[in-house]
Protein backbone atom coordinates (compact mmCIF):
# COMPACT_ATOMS: atom_id res chain seq x y z
CA UNK A 1 0.00 0.00 0.00
CA UNK A 2 1.79 2.95 -0.99
CA UNK A 3 2.45 5.70 1.76
CA UNK A 4 -0.72 8.23 0.59
CA UNK A 5 0.00 11.00 3.56
CA UNK A 6 3.83 11.23 2.76
CA UNK A 7 3.23 11.81 -0.66
CA UNK A 8 0.39 14.24 -0.16
CA UNK A 9 2.11 16.01 2.36
CA UNK A 10 5.32 16.67 -0.36
CA UNK A 11 2.87 17.53 -3.09
CA UNK A 12 1.31 19.98 -0.34
CA UNK A 13 4.76 21.78 1.26
CA UNK A 14 3.90 24.57 -0.68
CA UNK A 15 0.50 25.50 0.28
CA UNK A 16 0.05 28.40 2.24
CA UNK A 17 -1.87 27.68 5.32
CA UNK A 18 -1.13 27.11 9.37
CA UNK A 19 0.26 23.97 9.62
CA UNK A 20 -2.19 22.56 11.41
CA UNK A 21 -4.48 22.86 9.17
CA UNK A 22 -2.63 21.51 5.88
CA UNK A 23 -1.77 18.36 7.90
CA UNK A 24 -5.56 17.96 8.45
CA UNK A 25 -5.74 18.51 4.48
CA UNK A 26 -3.45 16.06 3.44
CA UNK A 27 -4.74 13.75 5.84
CA UNK A 28 -8.22 14.04 4.52
CA UNK A 29 -7.01 14.12 0.74
CA UNK A 30 -4.18 10.87 1.33
CA UNK A 31 -7.72 9.14 2.47
CA UNK A 32 -9.18 10.22 -0.69
CA UNK A 33 -6.96 8.80 -2.47
CA UNK A 34 -6.33 5.56 -0.87
CA UNK A 35 -10.24 5.11 -1.32
CA UNK A 36 -9.80 5.39 -4.85
CA UNK A 37 -6.85 3.30 -4.81
CA UNK A 38 -8.68 -0.02 -2.96
CA UNK A 39 -11.39 0.78 -5.81
CA UNK A 40 -8.70 0.32 -8.48
CA UNK A 41 -7.74 -2.66 -7.35
CA UNK A 42 -11.28 -4.41 -6.83
CA UNK A 43 -11.85 -3.32 -10.28
CA UNK A 44 -9.33 -5.39 -10.85
CA UNK A 45 -6.17 -3.10 -11.81
CA UNK A 46 -2.50 -4.60 -10.64
CA UNK A 47 -0.71 -2.34 -7.40
CA UNK A 48 1.31 -0.42 -9.94
CA UNK A 49 -2.19 0.65 -12.29
CA UNK A 50 -3.90 1.45 -9.32
CA UNK A 51 -1.40 3.74 -7.95
CA UNK A 52 -0.87 5.25 -11.52
CA UNK A 53 -4.67 5.82 -11.37
CA UNK A 54 -5.34 7.51 -8.31
CA UNK A 55 -2.19 9.98 -8.82
CA UNK A 56 -3.55 10.92 -12.27
CA UNK A 57 -6.95 11.87 -10.69
CA UNK A 58 -5.59 13.90 -8.52
CA UNK A 59 -4.79 16.53 -11.62
CA UNK A 60 -1.97 19.25 -11.39
CA UNK A 61 -0.36 19.63 -8.21
CA UNK A 62 0.39 23.74 -8.18
CA UNK A 63 -3.35 23.50 -9.61
CA UNK A 64 -4.61 21.80 -6.52
CA UNK A 65 -2.32 23.99 -4.36
CA UNK A 66 -3.87 27.22 -6.12
CA UNK A 67 -7.40 26.12 -5.64
CA UNK A 68 -6.77 25.26 -1.76
CA UNK A 69 -5.34 28.35 -1.33
CA UNK A 70 -8.19 30.13 -2.94
CA UNK A 71 -11.06 28.08 -0.94
CA UNK A 72 -9.12 28.52 2.36
CA UNK A 73 -8.64 32.78 1.55
CA UNK A 74 -5.07 32.71 1.88
CA UNK A 75 -4.93 35.11 -0.50
CA UNK A 76 -6.88 37.87 0.57
CA UNK A 77 -5.47 36.78 4.06
CA UNK A 78 -1.86 37.88 2.33
CA UNK A 79 -3.29 41.15 0.75
CA UNK A 80 -3.87 41.78 4.46
CA UNK A 81 -0.71 40.41 6.19
CA UNK A 82 2.01 41.42 3.44
CA UNK A 83 0.65 43.64 0.72
CA UNK A 84 -1.87 45.70 2.10
CA UNK A 85 -0.10 47.24 5.08
CA UNK A 86 3.28 46.99 3.08
CA UNK A 87 2.40 49.11 0.34
CA UNK A 88 0.77 51.76 2.93
CA UNK A 89 4.05 51.72 4.50
CA UNK A 90 6.19 52.28 1.29
CA UNK A 91 4.21 55.27 0.08
CA UNK A 92 3.94 56.75 3.44
CA UNK A 93 7.77 56.35 3.40
CA UNK A 94 8.27 58.00 0.32
CA UNK A 95 5.89 60.67 1.03
CA UNK A 96 7.50 61.65 4.24
CA UNK A 97 10.62 62.07 2.35
CA UNK A 98 9.51 64.37 -0.11
CA UNK A 99 7.45 66.64 2.55
CA UNK A 100 10.72 66.58 4.93
CA UNK A 101 13.01 67.61 1.74
CA UNK A 102 10.07 70.67 0.83
CA UNK A 103 10.28 71.52 4.68
CA UNK A 104 14.03 72.36 4.08
CA UNK A 105 15.02 68.94 6.51
CA UNK A 106 15.94 66.72 3.83
CA UNK A 107 19.77 65.25 3.15
CA UNK A 108 22.96 66.00 4.60
CA UNK A 109 26.29 65.62 2.81
CA UNK A 110 29.25 63.52 3.84
CA UNK A 111 32.12 64.42 1.37
CA UNK A 112 35.71 63.32 2.49
CA UNK A 113 37.39 63.95 -0.78
CA UNK A 114 38.52 62.21 -3.40
CA UNK A 115 35.44 59.79 -1.74
CA UNK A 116 32.28 60.75 -3.41
CA UNK A 117 30.10 62.27 -1.44
CA UNK A 118 27.16 60.63 0.54
CA UNK A 119 23.82 61.59 1.60
CA UNK A 120 22.68 60.96 4.97
CA UNK A 121 18.49 61.36 5.09
CA UNK A 122 18.35 62.12 9.13
CA UNK A 123 15.16 63.44 9.54
CA UNK A 124 14.00 60.33 7.00
CA UNK A 125 15.78 57.67 8.67
CA UNK A 126 15.05 59.01 12.06
CA UNK A 127 11.22 58.41 11.45
CA UNK A 128 11.63 54.85 9.89
CA UNK A 129 11.90 53.17 12.61
CA UNK A 130 8.23 54.75 13.85
CA UNK A 131 6.72 53.74 10.19
CA UNK A 132 8.70 50.12 10.32
CA UNK A 133 6.93 49.55 13.72
CA UNK A 134 3.48 50.89 12.26
CA UNK A 135 3.86 48.29 9.45
CA UNK A 136 4.78 45.25 11.53
CA UNK A 137 1.88 46.15 14.11
CA UNK A 138 -0.41 46.42 11.12
CA UNK A 139 0.61 43.05 9.54
CA UNK A 140 0.22 41.44 13.21
CA UNK A 141 -3.36 43.30 14.08
CA UNK A 142 -4.34 40.98 10.78
CA UNK A 143 -2.65 37.93 11.41
CA UNK A 144 0.99 38.04 10.03
CA UNK A 145 3.36 35.80 11.18
CA UNK A 146 6.76 36.91 11.98
CA UNK A 147 7.95 37.41 8.73
CA UNK A 148 5.05 39.19 7.26
CA UNK A 149 5.80 41.58 9.86
CA UNK A 150 9.38 41.80 8.66
CA UNK A 151 8.62 41.91 5.35
CA UNK A 152 5.94 44.59 5.92
CA UNK A 153 8.31 46.45 7.85
CA UNK A 154 11.07 46.97 5.28
CA UNK A 155 8.65 46.79 2.36
CA UNK A 156 9.93 50.58 1.23
CA UNK A 157 13.21 49.39 0.87
CA UNK A 158 12.51 46.22 -0.85
CA UNK A 159 11.38 48.51 -3.92
CA UNK A 160 14.73 49.29 -4.78
CA UNK A 161 17.03 46.89 -3.60
CA UNK A 162 14.81 44.13 -5.91
CA UNK A 163 14.46 46.75 -8.76
CA UNK A 164 15.61 49.93 -8.98
CA UNK A 165 18.91 49.00 -7.33
CA UNK A 166 19.77 46.63 -10.05
CA UNK A 167 18.69 48.81 -13.00
CA UNK A 168 20.39 51.73 -11.27
CA UNK A 169 23.46 49.99 -10.93
CA UNK A 170 23.54 48.27 -14.44
CA UNK A 171 22.59 52.15 -16.14
CA UNK A 172 26.07 53.30 -14.22
CA UNK A 173 27.81 50.22 -14.95
CA UNK A 174 27.32 50.87 -18.74
CA UNK A 175 28.28 54.44 -18.63
CA UNK A 176 32.06 54.90 -19.83
CA UNK A 177 33.57 55.61 -16.72
CA UNK A 178 36.99 54.94 -16.51
CA UNK A 179 38.13 54.54 -13.02
CA UNK A 180 36.29 51.89 -11.51
CA UNK A 181 37.23 52.10 -7.96
CA UNK A 182 34.98 55.37 -8.01
CA UNK A 183 32.47 53.75 -9.33
CA UNK A 184 32.07 50.62 -6.78
CA UNK A 185 32.52 53.28 -3.94
CA UNK A 186 29.69 54.93 -5.56
CA UNK A 187 27.04 52.08 -5.91
CA UNK A 188 28.11 50.48 -2.22
CA UNK A 189 27.57 54.08 -0.99
CA UNK A 190 23.83 54.29 -2.96
CA UNK A 191 23.21 50.69 -1.34
CA UNK A 192 23.81 51.69 1.91
CA UNK A 193 21.88 55.32 1.26
CA UNK A 194 18.89 53.70 -0.29
CA UNK A 195 18.86 50.04 0.91
CA UNK A 196 20.69 49.57 4.15
CA UNK A 197 20.72 52.02 6.41
CA UNK A 198 16.73 52.72 5.85
CA UNK A 199 16.60 48.76 5.62
CA UNK A 200 18.22 48.72 9.18
CA UNK A 201 15.60 51.90 10.68
CA UNK A 202 12.76 50.03 9.40
CA UNK A 203 14.04 46.50 11.06
CA UNK A 204 14.76 48.12 14.32
CA UNK A 205 11.31 49.74 15.09
CA UNK A 206 9.42 46.20 14.21
CA UNK A 207 11.77 44.45 16.60
CA UNK A 208 9.49 44.65 19.36
CA UNK A 209 6.53 43.57 17.69
CA UNK A 210 8.47 40.34 16.19
CA UNK A 211 8.72 38.53 19.67
CA UNK A 212 5.66 37.03 19.65
CA UNK A 213 6.06 34.23 17.60
CA UNK A 214 1.87 33.36 17.22
CA UNK A 215 0.37 36.12 15.22
CA UNK A 216 -2.41 38.46 17.20
CA UNK A 217 -6.48 37.25 16.13
CA UNK A 218 -7.17 39.32 12.97
CA UNK A 219 -9.81 41.46 14.40
CA UNK A 220 -12.09 40.97 10.97
CA UNK B 1 -18.99 16.27 -23.85
CA UNK B 2 -20.49 19.00 -21.00
CA UNK B 3 -18.36 22.17 -20.99
CA UNK B 4 -16.41 22.71 -18.06
CA UNK B 5 -18.27 26.48 -17.50
CA UNK B 6 -21.26 24.77 -16.97
CA UNK B 7 -19.83 21.80 -15.19
CA UNK B 8 -18.29 24.16 -12.83
CA UNK B 9 -21.81 25.93 -12.29
CA UNK B 10 -23.33 22.69 -11.17
CA UNK B 11 -21.19 21.22 -8.69
CA UNK B 12 -22.67 23.27 -5.94
CA UNK B 13 -25.65 22.03 -6.72
CA UNK B 14 -24.81 18.11 -7.07
CA UNK B 15 -22.56 18.23 -3.90
CA UNK B 16 -25.73 20.25 -1.62
CA UNK B 17 -27.97 17.96 -3.02
CA UNK B 18 -26.18 15.04 -2.25
CA UNK B 19 -25.69 15.72 0.96
CA UNK B 20 -28.90 16.40 1.72
CA UNK B 21 -29.31 13.21 1.74
CA UNK B 22 -26.88 11.99 4.39
CA UNK B 23 -23.35 12.88 5.73
CA UNK B 24 -20.96 11.48 3.58
CA UNK B 25 -16.71 11.31 3.36
CA UNK B 26 -15.40 13.08 -0.01
CA UNK B 27 -14.69 10.06 -1.76
CA UNK B 28 -17.81 8.42 -1.16
CA UNK B 29 -20.06 12.07 -2.50
CA UNK B 30 -17.40 11.90 -5.50
CA UNK B 31 -18.18 8.26 -6.39
CA UNK B 32 -22.45 8.75 -5.71
CA UNK B 33 -22.09 12.19 -7.86
CA UNK B 34 -20.70 10.74 -10.49
CA UNK B 35 -22.74 7.24 -10.38
CA UNK B 36 -26.27 9.58 -9.97
CA UNK B 37 -24.94 11.75 -13.35
CA UNK B 38 -23.76 8.36 -14.72
CA UNK B 39 -20.60 9.87 -15.51
CA UNK B 40 -21.08 13.16 -16.80
CA UNK B 41 -20.53 15.04 -13.08
CA UNK B 42 -16.90 13.57 -12.14
CA UNK B 43 -15.07 14.82 -9.46
CA UNK B 44 -11.08 14.82 -8.69
CA UNK B 45 -9.44 15.63 -5.92
CA UNK B 46 -8.62 18.94 -7.79
CA UNK B 47 -12.27 20.22 -8.60
CA UNK B 48 -13.67 18.48 -4.84
CA UNK B 49 -11.91 19.75 -2.16
CA UNK B 50 -11.71 23.22 -2.85
CA UNK B 51 -15.37 23.38 -3.43
CA UNK B 52 -16.08 21.36 0.10
CA UNK B 53 -13.54 24.15 2.08
CA UNK B 54 -15.10 26.89 0.58
CA UNK B 55 -18.73 25.61 1.26
CA UNK B 56 -17.37 24.90 4.71
CA UNK B 57 -15.86 28.09 5.54
CA UNK B 58 -19.42 29.86 4.17
CA UNK B 59 -20.98 28.15 6.75
CA UNK B 60 -22.86 25.68 4.30
CA UNK B 61 -21.34 22.54 5.59
CA UNK B 62 -19.94 21.15 8.38
CA UNK B 63 -17.22 18.27 8.54
CA UNK B 64 -16.19 16.07 10.96
CA UNK B 65 -13.61 12.83 11.22
CA UNK B 66 -15.33 9.50 11.89
CA UNK B 67 -14.85 5.93 11.30
CA UNK B 68 -15.60 4.90 8.07
CA UNK B 69 -16.78 1.26 7.62
CA UNK B 70 -13.70 0.30 5.89
CA UNK B 71 -11.88 1.36 9.60
CA UNK B 72 -10.26 4.29 8.29
CA UNK B 73 -10.73 7.69 9.63
CA UNK B 74 -12.40 9.96 6.90
CA UNK B 75 -14.00 13.58 7.31
CA UNK B 76 -17.56 13.70 7.03
CA UNK B 77 -19.79 16.63 5.27
CA UNK B 78 -23.37 17.07 6.82
CA UNK B 79 -25.51 19.89 5.29
CA UNK B 80 -25.75 22.81 7.66
CA UNK B 81 -29.37 24.44 8.70
CA UNK B 82 -27.78 27.39 6.00
CA UNK B 83 -27.04 25.07 3.33
CA UNK B 84 -30.77 23.85 3.48
CA UNK B 85 -31.41 27.31 3.22
CA UNK B 86 -29.48 27.74 0.42
CA UNK B 87 -30.32 24.42 -1.55
CA UNK B 88 -33.96 25.41 -2.20
CA UNK B 89 -33.28 28.90 -3.91
CA UNK B 90 -30.45 26.73 -5.81
CA UNK B 91 -32.52 24.12 -7.27
CA UNK B 92 -35.03 26.99 -8.40
CA UNK B 93 -32.14 28.70 -10.25
CA UNK B 94 -31.15 25.69 -11.94
CA UNK B 95 -35.14 24.30 -12.75
CA UNK B 96 -35.59 27.64 -14.12
CA UNK B 97 -32.51 27.87 -16.37
CA UNK B 98 -33.17 24.51 -17.47
CA UNK B 99 -36.48 25.25 -18.35
CA UNK B 100 -35.46 28.23 -20.01
CA UNK B 101 -33.16 26.31 -22.15
CA UNK B 102 -35.98 23.96 -23.36
CA UNK B 103 -38.40 26.26 -24.96
CA UNK B 104 -35.01 27.87 -27.15
CA UNK B 105 -35.38 26.05 -30.60
CA UNK B 106 -33.97 22.61 -30.91
CA UNK B 107 -32.78 22.24 -27.57
CA UNK B 108 -35.93 20.37 -26.56
CA UNK B 109 -35.54 18.04 -29.29
CA UNK B 110 -31.63 17.71 -29.37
Amino acid sequence: MPDWRRLVSRRLHRLDVPPERRDEIAREMAGFLEDLYAERLRLGDSPRAARRAAIAGAGRWPDVVRALERAEGSVTHRLKTLWLPGLAVSVTAQGLLLALGELGAGGEVVWHPPQPPVLFFWPWLLALPLLGAAGAAWSRWQGGTRLERVLVAVFPVLAPWAVLFPVGAARVLSLDIPTSEKLLVLLVSALLNWVMLPAAALFLGALPLLRRSDPATPAA
Amino acid sequence: MIDPGIKRGSAELAVLSVLAEQPLHGYELARRIGERTEGVLRFTLASLYPLLYRLERRGSLAGEWKTAPNGRKRRYYRLTARGRRQLAPLREQWLRYFDALRRLPGVADA
